[in-house]
This record gives structure tokens, C-alpha cells and sequence, in this order.
């Protein structure tokens, strides 16, 4: 072989990278031997319709009560087995009115009024006050798909099934930011659905979750969790041996953070609530009695982290320390401006390159995948090239200051800062 | 709870089988490239021997077509070099045949054009510069700029030939010219030979301009087009990253 790893450095990066191609693999193969029982699901007949509640806890959120109620009024389900409490965590603005007006209109809406500041506690005082079989958790900046809960609801058939998590997307897409994030929520789409074949789900998504009250009966109610209570009630159903289920066709639509601050302090929190709630949970890595999660899913996300902190912090600061001696030297010896080669022999044909070839080829085959999955009528793919050219550069930023707040900060604020819970 | 761990197993061996694949391919390309620098020295060294020949049969005519063009090639087969020497590394085994012959091509394209400019005089007079740099560690900081300056003069002045050489390459004409210009084993780095002067340590660029002799400006300030010595390449002529 006669490829030279020209430093140490370098040297380093080829394991991560061996890393991040296992990992493509090992998710296209979960989702390609996955496909019949997915099919399987879509073909189920939809006679299912238990009782449940939709918990709409949320911090300031009046301007986008109603129109969050209003999806879940116009759901393709029996009226009389839904009720809606919105869970007011200390809002000072118009909310406990404007749910006020709604509940005149709908009987099936309760408020309720939580002090303590914490997502978990609003979602807590709901728990006291559920009656019903299932709990849907939703975010009130969400809104559902008429047959969202219809099609969610036919998974709990199986009595196996202790949670659900769904299918997310952007449903405002007007920022640059936001451009970027819309190729990510999708892609996730595909990601979420290979770890459900393994029942490996990483995540419960925030926006819109189901759940069998049970499980709150008999694992306890929602923890502070460092604010990631979403990723904490996973782990504790992973733990128990509780099954997750994806429903790919049950979509809800959220909103992203519309800058670039605002998208940073948005992951810092997801990445900071991560690594704390993985280090607590820290005896489920590699145990194979926690299935494929604890094989997989929780290492490899771990991995992820300190790959991509270091993987992509070397290439930029290789591509910047180049520049910046090539410049020094035109600079130093007098020499005006440099010159460029653009014959194809100097094009560099290395692992890295065919790497990256790979690598695009599958992100592009998992957003048309996804996208189908979604039956998304959006145009994403022209924001796949920024996605692919954005993210190399604001991810280090985001996992690096995580990572600096997980070893040095104790506190994990977020709720004031990210104007919801 | 799903256990069929054989996922892992089959996923290792695709993974595997890929990641082996892109190493051969890898491997593939660059050796395509080392083939089409042997095939450019192959060129080089028949044009070489033409002109000599042509000279040793006295047919040279000091016009502008009786040469071929062997600068411009020899300037660009440094080029892909030095980019070949970046990639493989320095003490790759290809690279250094590969620079031995490099080497070799260029003194015998001296030693040709040096007889050509005895036999026409000022026609067409080419002016002869010799850079000598080295690999080893801390030995000269300074080459990758010179190299710079180096590759500017070339744009400026196309009459300007440039030879290129390792001084640490193992190389008995290499080690001759050292002697002919009394280059020490302990001399500062860069050297550069211009018109038969050697001079020690970097030369910026309006330094060097000051080394060159006064007929190489005129002919470039006249557009004047003698033998094709221009580079075809505007990056770096030596082989020192």
C-alpha cells in the first residue's frame, strides 16, 4: 500500500472515519431488512381509537395556542376520546386567557398553572391529573396532521408497545437557518425509522410523543433531566425493557430556531442534556441486555460527538493553517498574488475523497427516502448543498461549547433563553 | 426486545469491503498519476536527445523552431513532483526514482542548452538558473518561499530556465555540479546559482530580479519569443513542499 498518513493527526481521523461509514452502513442495512415491516405497518387496519389526553405544556406560548388546539380539534379521531390540558409553566403573558376562550368553546380543554419553572413540572402536574390510557405529548409551537393520531394510535394494538415517537418536520421554513434544519429534520425522518427496526429509538421527539400512562405509573413521573426530559424518559424505557415504536406516517410539524444564535443554544442544550443523561445512564453502554440501544445507539451517539468535534475542527484549521502560510509567504517574500493550478492532476483522489463521495450519496438516497416517507411536497433538496456546506462549521461550535459547559458548568438553563420548554 | 446481532457482523464486512475498496481506488488513482509523470520524463528525454542530436549534426539554425520545447516541460514534470512528493511523501521510493531521473533530464537539458547558447551567442540567449533545496528537517525553512519567488520569475521572465535540484538526492552528477560551483556540505539553504555565481540563503523576489542579468528584462520587456521556455505551470518549480 503505498497511501501515506502523512501525521499522527491524520492518522487519527481514519478510525473516526471508519466509524462514520460503519454507521451509514449499519443504518441503510436496519432500514433495507426493516421495509417489510414497515409496509406491514402502513397495511394495518385503523379500528384502534383509545382515550387519550394531549399535554401542551408551554412557557409564553399565547400566540401559538390556538392555533396548536385547533390542529388537534380538526384530527381524523373520535372527539370524545380526546381531552387537551394545557399546562401553563408561569406564562406572563395573555395565555390563561386566550385557553380560557378556547374552553368555552371546547369542553374537553382544562388549564392548568405550574410555578415552578421546568418543562418536567408542567408535564409532572399533568400527571396528576391524567384519566386517560394514553398521553400525548405536544409542543405548542407543533401542529398535527388530521390522520396523525389516528395512525399513531393503531401501533398500541400490539400491548408490547409502551411508547411512540413520530414523525417531525419543519413546518416553517423561511430562514436560511431554518433552510438548513429542514434537510436535518428530514434526514432524522429516515435515522429514526432504521433505529425503530432494531427497537433502538434514540429519542422521544419533543414536539410529539405518545405515550401508555402505564408507564409513568410504573417508572415514575418526568425528571429535570439537565432540560433534556425528552432523551432521560428514553433512556428509562430502554432501561426497563419498555418498547419504543416509530410512526413514520404519523407526521407533526414544528418550528426551528430561526438564527444562528438561536439554533447554537437550541443544540447546546440537546448535546449538553445528552451527555449528562448518558454519563447518569452510563452502565446501559455496551450491555447487551439493553439491546441494541446500549449496543449501539448510545455509543455510537457518544462517538459521534467527540468525531465530529475533532474530525471537522482538524479539517478547518488544516484548510485555514494552509492559507494562512501560503499567504505569509507571498507576503514575506514580496511575491503579489498566488497563482492556482487547475489541472485535474493535482486534484487530490484520496480515502478522504471517496469518503465524501459516499457519504453524499447516501445522505442524498436517505432525504429522498425520508422525503417519501413524509410525502413532503417541499423543496428540500436545493437545501441539501447548504446543509451539507453550513453544517461542517456550526456543529464543532455547538458540540464544542456543550462539551466545555458538560465538564465545567453545572446548570443547564434554557427555558427564557429559548422562549419555550 | 429485537437480538439478532449477525446486523453487526454483515454491516463490518460491507463496511469493510468498502472502506478496502476506496484504499485500492485511492491507490489506483495515484499510481495513474506516477505513470503520466514517467510518460512526461519519457517525452522530455526524447526531445532531450533530438536537440542534441541536432546539434551534434550541426543543423541547428538558432531559429525560434529548431528547438523542442523542453523547458516548459521540464518546469511542469517539477510541478507534478512536488505535488507527487506532497502526496506520497519524500522518501517514497517512486518518488525518489522518479526525482533521480527528473534530475537527470534536467542537467542533460543544461548541459544541451548551455552548448546551443555557445553555438548561436546572444540569438536566442536563455539565461540558466540552478536552485538546490533540502528535505531535511530544519535544514531550510526558507525553500518553500523561494520556491515561491522562484515560480513568479518564471511567469515574469518565460527566457528564465530553472533547475531544480535535491541536494540530499543520491545522485553522482548531482554531487559534480556541487563541486563545479564549490557548494559546501555546510551551506545555508536555499542555494541558487545564477549565471554561474552561487549565492546562500532566500532571495526575495526584488532581490533575485537584481541577480538577473539586464538582457533576460529587455527580452521580456520586448515580448521577444525565442525558444519555448515559458512554463506552462505557475506553481511551484521545485520539489520542496
Amino acid at each position: 500500500m503505498t497511501y501515506h498518513i502523512g501525521s499522527l493527526a491524520e492518522g487519527i481521523l481514519y478510525p473516526f472515519i471508519f466509524i462514520s461509514l460503519y454507521f451509514q452502513v449499519f443504518m441503510l442495512y436496519n432500514f433495507l431488512t426493516g421495509i417489510k415491516r414497515m409496509k406491514d405497518e402502513e397495511g394495518v387496519k385503523e379500528d384502534y381509537f383509545g382515550e387519550i389526553t394531549f399535554f401542551l405544556p408551554g412557557w409564553n406560548e399565547g400566540k401559538n395556542i390556538v392555533t396548536t388546539i385547533k390542529s388537534i380539534q380538526d384530527l381524523d379521531y373520535p372527539k370524545d376520546k380526546i381531552r387537551i390540558y394545557y399546562l401553563d409553566n408561569n406564562s406572563n403573558d395573555d395565555t390563561k386567557s386566550i385557553v380560557e376562550d378556547e374552553m368555552q368553546k371546547d369542553s374537553r380543554i382544562k388549564y392548568y398553572f405550574e410555578e415552578r419553572q421546568g418543562k418536567h413540572h408542567a408535564m409532572n402536574l399533568g400527571l396528576t391529573h391524567l384519566e386517560t390510557e394514553y398521553m400525548a405529548c405536544l409542543d405548542v409551537d407543533s401542529t398535527l396532521h388530521p390522520n396523525a393520531l389516528r395512525v399513531a394510535m393503531q401501533y398500541f394494538k400490539n400491548s408490547e408497545i409502551k411508547a411512540l415517537a413520530t414523525c417531525m418536520q419543519l413546518r416553517e421554513v423561511k430562514t436560511f437557518w431554518q433552510r438548513v434544519q429542514s434537510v436535518e429534520y428530514m434526514i432524522s425522518i429516515f435515522w429514526r425509522k432504521s433505529y425503530s427496526s432494531i427497537d433502538a429509538i434514540q429519542v422521544m421527539p419533543g414536539p410529539f410523543s405518545v405515550f401508555r400512562t402505564e408507564v409513568f405509573e410504573k417508572l415514575g413521573n418526568y425528571k429535570s433531566a439537565y432540560n433534556a426530559e425528552d432523551f432521560e424518559i428514553t433512556l428509562r424505557l430502554h432501561k426497563n425493557h419498555y418498547k419504543i415504536a416509530n410512526a413514520h406516517k404519523a407526521y407533526v410539524y414544528t418550528i426551528g430556531p430561526d438564527t444562528l444564535r438561536g439554533l447554537i443554544k437550541q443544540r447546546v442544550r440537546w448535546i449538553r442534556g445528552f451527555l449528562h443523561n448518558a454519563w447518569d445512564y452510563r452502565e446501559m453502554f455496551f450491555k447487551k441486555k439493553y439491546g441494541h440501544f446500549g449496543l449501539f445507539t448510545l455509543p455510537i451517539a457518544a462517538v459521534f460527538i467527540f468525531y465530529v468535534l475533532y474530525a471537522v475542527s482538524y479539517l478547518v484549521i488544516r484548510f485555514l493553517q494552509l492559507w494562512i502560510d501560503r499567504i505569509q509567504i507571498y507576503l514575506s517574500v514580496g511575491v503579489p498574488r498566488p497563482h492556482f493550478n487547475f489541472d485535474p492532476f493535482y486534484f487530490t483522489v484520496d480515502v478522504l475523497l471517496f469518503q465524501s463521495i459516499f457519504l453524499i450519496t447516501v445522505m442524498i438516497f436517505v432525504l429522498f427516502v425520508s422525503k417519501n416517507i413524509a410525502e413532503d411536497k417541499s423543496s428540500v433538496f436545493p437545501n441539501f448543498p447548504i446543509y451539507f456546506l453550513a453544517y461542517p462549521f456550526i456543529a464543532p461550535i455547538f458540540i464544542f461549547i456543550a462539551v466545555f459547559k458538560f465538564l465545567f458548568v453545572k446548570e443547564n438553563k434554557w427555558v427564557l433563553q429559548d422562549n419555550k420548554i | 426486545m429485537n437480538n439478532d446481532y449477525t446486523r453487526y457482523l454483515v454491516a463490518l464486512i460491507i463496511t469493510i469491503s468498502i472502506f478496502a475498496t476506496t484504499f485500492y481506488a485511492s491507490s489506483f488513482f495515484t499510481n495513474k498519476k506516477l505513470g503520466t509523470i514517467s510518460s512526461i520524463q519519457n517525452n522530455i528525454a526524447v526531445d532531450i536527445l533530438s536537440n542534441e542530436t541536432q546539434f551534434l549534426l550541426k543543423e541547428i539554425s538558432c531559429s525560434d523552431d529548431s528547438f523542442n520545447p523542453v523547458a516548459s516541460q521540464i518546469n511542469d514534470l517539477g510541478d507534478r513532483l512536488t505535488y507527487a512528493e506532497g502526496e506520497l511523501g519524500a522518501d517514497d521510493d517512486t518518488v525518489i526514482y522518479l526525482k533521480k531521473y527528473y534530475s537527470l533530464l534536467q542537467i542533460k537539458d543544461y548541459l544541451v542548452g548551455k552548448k546551443i547558447q555557445d553555438k548561436c551567442g546572444n540569438v536566442n540567449k536563455p539565461i540558466f538558473m540552478i536552485y538546490m533545496y533540502s528535505n531535511q528537517k530544519g535544514l531550510c525553512e526558507d525553500c518553500a518561499k523561494q520556491a515561491t519567488v522562484i515560480s513568479e520569475l518564471r511567469q515574469t521572465y518565460p527566457e528564465l530556465r530553472v533547475y531544480t535540484f535535491d541536494y540530499d538526492l543520491s545522485l553522482a552528477p548531482i554531487d559534480t555540479m556541487k563541486k563545479i560551483y564549490k557548494i559546501q556540505a555546510t551551506s545555508t539553504f536555499p542555494i541558487l546559482v545564477v549565471e554561474d555565481k552561487t549565492y546562500y540563503g532566500l532571495k526575495k523576489l526584488d532581490e533575485l530580479k537584481l541577480l538577473l542579468p539586464d538582457t533576460l528584462k529587455e527580452a521580456t520587456s520586448t515580448a521577444t519569443t525565442s525558444i519555448d521556455l515559458s512554463s506552462t505551470t505557475p506553481s511551484s518549480t521545485n520539489l520542496k513542499k
